[in-house]
């Protein structure tokens, strides 16, 4: 059998997983800068948490109710913000992420700064799995019909796929709802696992993790997600075995993370048409930068 | 000026359109009949791109209104404007890069689909035979526009006239009354630019559309237009048929000066 040690590494590629795809689904496919996923999460980890300690909730239902509670705030956050493109859009869902962090840290209910303690103990393996499993065929589902392709058009022509009548904020709506979703049931298997939350496990630095798995498995690639999530979450352990070298694996797996973007920026699976054309990751990115030719009129 | 009827299937009243203190159009009293191909013309800067996007909702305008098939559309927004039957092309191609040829037609058919997340999700027979549908629709307007065996290709891969092409084709899948095209022969080579001619036409004889065209190729836009309008700095300074067009003075001063 798999020691506890390895069973918690899995359970945690497949959280992160949840968290990478569902993020995938809104920078990847749609092609929106979301830096604040992790708001999603803490949301769902909270109030998957509260209801099964103080409801009694069973665990589906609680997780079930977390991932709601985090699609309401994702169609908050989406429909006000969604007319930000790029960077802007990055500002914002950066905003909503530390304005959640800053509420749980001052709620009673919370906990507070001490955070939430005495969860009961749900996620199992199996139930990760099962999840993850949920998780990609909806996602894949959705990217291979008439909506998926709506979403890719959003990415890469916005004004072109408005005048060829897509309703481009109802379906970035719709995008940011589903990715939250997601995300918050990743929060909540999170909360049901580790029987402790506190709102700096979500932060800045929280987000950032779930964009570099998105980044270095590949922009708009089911399996660049999973592959993402997988590396970026067990690079830093597997740096544990370096003996005397262990104090420095988080300077080594900066590095990785550098040399990758240096040598391979579509990440490890990413699609890039040819030699001189870029990735999609690039393309987005020099978009952001303000570098591209995204806002010509035509 | 002729007063809007029946027969015109796109007419504006004294449409405007102002960015700022500018003055990008201005009286615009523009009359499409239905069925026919219309020409629009004007030097560079005359507000022609300006004018496709207040028709396609993309500038709301400043005055007057639009009104297609009876019914006003003046600040509807663009994808409201293109269910109801206006689809066009862009004068700097504007694919979806990054999709298949296909896909790319698919995008056109969108706003004559209906299938939601839950339909994808759990992809009942209707949604299946609604795609399906879509997709035989969306290979037809490929073999149309002749470009069936790329339909696996990147959009991105494509030649410069393909791309052209390409974009005509998703705007027809949109099924419109009315196909606004912005420069379609920019870049092209003189046999591509015949071809896209007779593309053109077949557009007007084999699918009944009306056909609204920027062009600056006058062999191209003399050659199939029945009617064509003149702008220069915003307004409209001539209309009729090309060979009245051909010696207006006004038209010839403006494209070469007082001096000619």
């Amino acid at each position: 059998m798999l020691s506890p040690y390895y069973i918690q590494l899995v359970i945690l590629v497949g959280i992160n997983t949840i968290m990478a795809s569902s993020l995938n689904l809104i920078i990847g496919y749609t092609g929106q800068l979301s830096i604040g996923h992790a708001a999603f999460m803490s949301i769902g980890a909270y109030a998957s948490a509260l209801v099964t300690v103080h409801f009694n909730f069973p665990f589906i239902a609680s997780l079930l109710f977390g991932a709601l509670v985090a699609t309401l705030f994702g169609l908050l956050i989406g429909a006000p913000t969604l007319k930000l493109k790029g960077d802007y859009l990055a500002i914002a869902t950066l905003g909503f992420c530390e304005i959640v962090r800053i509420v749980f840290l001052n709620l009673d209910i919370t906990g507070g700064s001490v955070g939430l303690r005495g969860i009961p103990k749900k996620t199992t393996l199996l139930t990760v799995v099962v999840a993850v499993l949920i998780t990609i065929f909806v996602l894949n589902r959705i990217i291979n019909s008439r909506i998926g392709r709506a979403l890719i058009a959003i990415r890469e022509d916005e004004t072109a796929a408005e005048s060829m009548g897509i309703n481009t904020t109802y379906y970035k709506v719709i995008c940011f709802g589903v990715g939250a979703f997601f995300g918050g049931l990743g929060g909540g298997l999170f909360a049901h696992f580790f029987r402790f939350i506190q709102p700096n496990s979500f932060g800045f630095m929280c987000s950032i993790e779930h964009l570099c798995m998105v980044v270095l498995g590949g922009m708009g690639s089911m399996w660049g997600a999973f592959i993402g999530a997988t590396a970026i979450t067990a690079i830093p352990e597997l740096l544990r075995f370096l003996g005397d070298f262990a104090d420095y694996r988080m300077v080594i797996y900066g590095a990785i993370l550098v040399i990758m973007m240096r040598v391979r920026p579509q990440g490890i699976i990413g699609q890039r048409l040819s030699a001189d054309q870029v990735s999609i990751g690039e393309k987005l990115f020099n978009r952001w930068a303000g570098m591209g030719t995204g806002g010509k009129r035509g | 000026m002729v007063e809007p009827a029946k027969k015109h299937i796109l007419y504006t009243n004294n449409l405007g359109r102002n960015f700022g203190g500018l003055t990008a159009l201005a009286n615009i009293d523009l009359r499409i009949k239905q069925g026919t191909i219309m020409g629009l013309i004007g030097p560079n800067g005359a507000g022609k791109t300006t004018l496709f996007n207040v028709l396609t909702g993309h500038y709301p305008p400043s005055t007057g209104q639009i009104y297609f098939k009876s019914e006003e559309i003046s600040n509807q927004k663009p994808y409201v404007i293109t269910s109801k039957g206006i689809a066009r092309t862009f004068q700097n191609i504007r694919l979806f890069n990054q999709m298949s040829v296909l896909d790319n037609v698919l995008i056109g058919r969108h706003c004559r689909t209906a299938s939601g997340l839950i339909g994808a999700l759990l992809r009942w027979p209707a949604i299946k035979q609604e795609e399906e549908q879509a997709r035989k629709y969306a290979l037809d307007m490929l073999s149309f526009v002749n470009l069936e065996e790329k339909k696996n290709e990147w959009a991105a891969n494509l030649a410069y006239g393909e791309q052209r092409r390409l974009e005509i084709a998703r705007a027809l899948a949109s099924d419109p009354d009315l196909l606004l095209l912005d420069e379609p022969a920019a870049g092209m080579n003189p046999q591509e630019s015949v071809d896209l001619m007779t593309l053109i036409s077949r557009i007007r004889e084999e699918m009944k559309k009306t056909v609204l065209l920027i062009e600056h190729d006058m062999k191209v836009v003399m050659g199939i237009s029945e009617w064509i309008a003149v702008l220069d700095y915003g307004q409209m300074i001539a209309e009729g048929e090309p060979h009245e067009i051909r010696h207006n003075k006004e038209v010839i001063r403006a494209y070469l000066g007082d001096t000619a």
